[in-house]
Formats: C-alpha cells, structure tokens, sequence
C-alpha cells in the first residue's frame, strides 16, 4: 500500500486552500476520506481546523499516473483513467489469397475495404459494451474506484510485427463461405472475402439476431479460446447451461456477456499493482 | 483408416474402429450453420436441409494435435457417413 501524504495544518490553512494545493477538486474529499475519520471526529467542524491538525491527503488524479500501456502477444491494451477509457487493440498483419484461379486477385482497394470493413463490424459488436470498474489499495484504485470505465476494441491493419497473422480467402462472390477459424497458439486468424455478410443462423430472420463471423472470430482471438488464460472459448456442448444462450456472440448471436471479458480483465490485473479490475455490466 | 474407407462408415462401424467418441451431439440442420458445420447444408442436398434432418456428429482424438470430426445423417434407419474432417486441436470456429 502507498504511503500517504500527511498535511500538518498551519496558522491560514483551510481545507479548500490544502485540497488545493494537493491537486483535489473539492475539500471533501480530502475530509471525508475514511483515513480522516479520526480528524473529523475531533474537528466535526470542517471550518474550524486547527494549526497542529493533521490530516491524510488521500491520492489526487494529479497525483497518480493515469495512463497505462501494455502490449502482449495477442494483443495491447490502454488505461486513459482521466478519459475513463480502456483501448484493446489488435494489430493485423493480413495474407491475402484467392481460393482458386476462378477468382480475380486481391485489388488494393478490395484489400483497404475488408479491413475497413472488419474494424467496423469488430467495433459495433464489442466496442462501448463492458462498463468496468476498479478496485484496491493502490493510489490509481483509491482515486478512480467510482469511475466506470468504458472499453474499446479495435484492430490495426500493420505490414510487420502483427499480433496476428489474419489469412483472407478471397471466394466468388454469393458463394458458400469456407471454415473461418483461429489459432490461438499460432496466432492465426482465418478468415474470407464472404465473412462480412451476415448469417441468420438463429433462423430469426430478423437483422438484429444475425451473427458476424469476424466479431465472432475476433471474440476468440479477445481471449474468448480455451487455449488462453481464461481457458474457455465460451462455445459449448449440449447440455450445457450457455449452450441455449443462442445470442451470445460466441454462440450463433451477436451480443457479448460479461464473460466475454474474462480475459481482459486477466490481464488488466496485471497491469497496476494492488489494482483488480471487474465489469461492472455489458450495455 | 483409409480416407475411402472413413466415407463409408456408417456410425456403428465408426464405433468399432475408434472407440467411443470424445465428443458427440444430434442436431437439426439448417440452411446456415455454424462455421464448423458450415459444409454439411451442402453436403446433405436441399431436401435433407428442408426437412430439417438430424445429424450425429461425433468427434475422436487422432493424436496430440488432430481431432477427426465424422457427421452421420439419418438414412433408412441408420446414421450414414455424411462428410468428416481431421482438424487441428488448436483452431477454434
């Protein structure tokens, strides 16, 4: 646990001038922080603080670093605590093939599309879900425990040191898609030029059930494999519990849970000492 | 096994040339399906997808790294070999 700063109260202080002068917005914070519960006790005049008083000054946002930055194999991810803002990133490094010679080669304009059109269809199904929160004795807990943070997602077309390898078969237009797929181990995404069409594989027929295989793919590669740390790929066998939660994004839907960001929030742990993290809810 | 002899399985003989399966599960087929399944609605013809035909799929270990996936549909009272693949134990659908 950090050590905390200690103000001894001299003749003119008010605890507007202290909050002040240690970076806090307002002068309750620093009073009715419960390390000062004993000081409230014996000043439970907040205006009539005495020279000698000493008082805890709980960690300010202009105190503690509020931006952190991680990048892992699989991915990157980015605390912006002032913007309450968490950034996970990919960085795809994309093979582009045609399935046989019946179909014309990759276009660069055709290449800029699917990835524009992948990082569109990644962010409409992950991006702006998961409210988390933190928690701790760290200085960056104590300050942002009651901000909610939202979280992004996002991929990043690169030519070298991808995160990963994201192989695109290019097939006739309208025809059956091949086996999109990904490797955890490898770090290989598979996927094809007929991946951004929809599939109405609850049999719905209404548009807003309808499952996109690269957010379903991309929800693997977030950390959603039974090769990863949270060692569950959220698909699972009959007879299972979430095997009827046909909506989710990992079955045949496209809504995400709250156990889609198990990994995330692995790794967030990781990220700030004494700080765990939790979502709060998916929107 | 030969890759010929695997297409004629019926699920009994399966079975008895791989044991109990690791995994195992009926369902019904529809025209879109998941993307591991997504050659059977191909594989089975319209009328079969129509109908909604049952399929077996049944999933062995071939060794530490593959795993042979054989489907079975339902014809004339018996599960019939409708398509398999050996796939990789790492890649997830």
């Amino acid at each position: 646990m950090p050590k905390d700063t200690i103000h001894t109260v001299r003749r003119g202080d008010t605890l507007g001038k202290i909050a002040k002068k240690y970076g806090h917005a307002s002068w309750k914070t620093i009073y009715d922080a419960p390390e000062n519960a004993k000081f409230r006790k014996n000043r439970p005049d907040p205006n009539a603080i005495q020279p000698g008083d000493k008082i805890t000054i709980p960690p300010s946002a202009g105190s503690v670093v509020g931006r952190y930055f991680k990048n892992m194999p699989r991915m990157s991810i980015s605390i912006d605590a002032p913007k309450a803002l968490i950034f996970v990133q990919q960085k795809w490094q994309y093979v582009f093939v045609e399935k046989d010679a019946t179909v014309s080669k990759w276009t660069s304009k055709e290449k800029t599309k699917f990835h524009n059109d992948a990082d569109k269809i990644i962010w409409k199904r992950w991006s702006g879900k998961f409210k988390i929160t933190c928690a701790g004795t760290s200085d960056f807990a104590r300050v942002y425990k009651d901000t909610v943070f939202n979280t992004n997602f996002d991929i990043k077309r690169v030519t070298s040191s991808g995160h990963w390898t994201v192989t695109v078969t290019k097939v006739p237009a309208g025809s059956k898609s091949p086996q999109s797929s990904i490797n955890w181990g490898t770090q290989v995404v598979n996927l094809d030029s007929e991946d951004m069409a929809k599939r109405d594989l609850r049999g719905t027929g209404k548009d807003k059930d309808k499952f996109d295989p690269v957010a379903h793919e991309f929800g693997h590669t977030a950390g959603n494999s039974k090769f990863g740390p949270a060692a569950r790929g959220d698909e699972y066998p009959a007879g299972h519990a979430n095997f009827l939660d046909k909506a989710s994004i990992m079955n045949i839907g496209n809504q995400v849970r709250k156990r889609h960001a198990d990994h995330l929030i692995l790794m967030l742990n990781k990220m700030i000492k004494d700080t765990t993290w939790s979502v709060k809810s998916v929107g | 096994m030969a890759e010929e002899s695997v297409a004629e399985m019926t699920w009994e003989a399966a079975q008895e040339a791989f044991g109990a399966p690791d995994a195992q599960e009926v369902f019904a087929l529809r025209a879109e399906m998941v993307d591991f399944r997504i050659h059977l609605p191909e594989a089975a013809g319209p009328e079969a997808v129509a109908a909604g035909a049952e399929v077996l799929e049944a999933t062995w270990s071939l060794s530490a790294a593959q795993n042979r996936t054989i489907w079975f549909i339902q014809r004339g009272g018996t599960w019939q070999h409708l398509l398999h693949q050996d796939w990789d134990k790492g890649t997830e659908y």
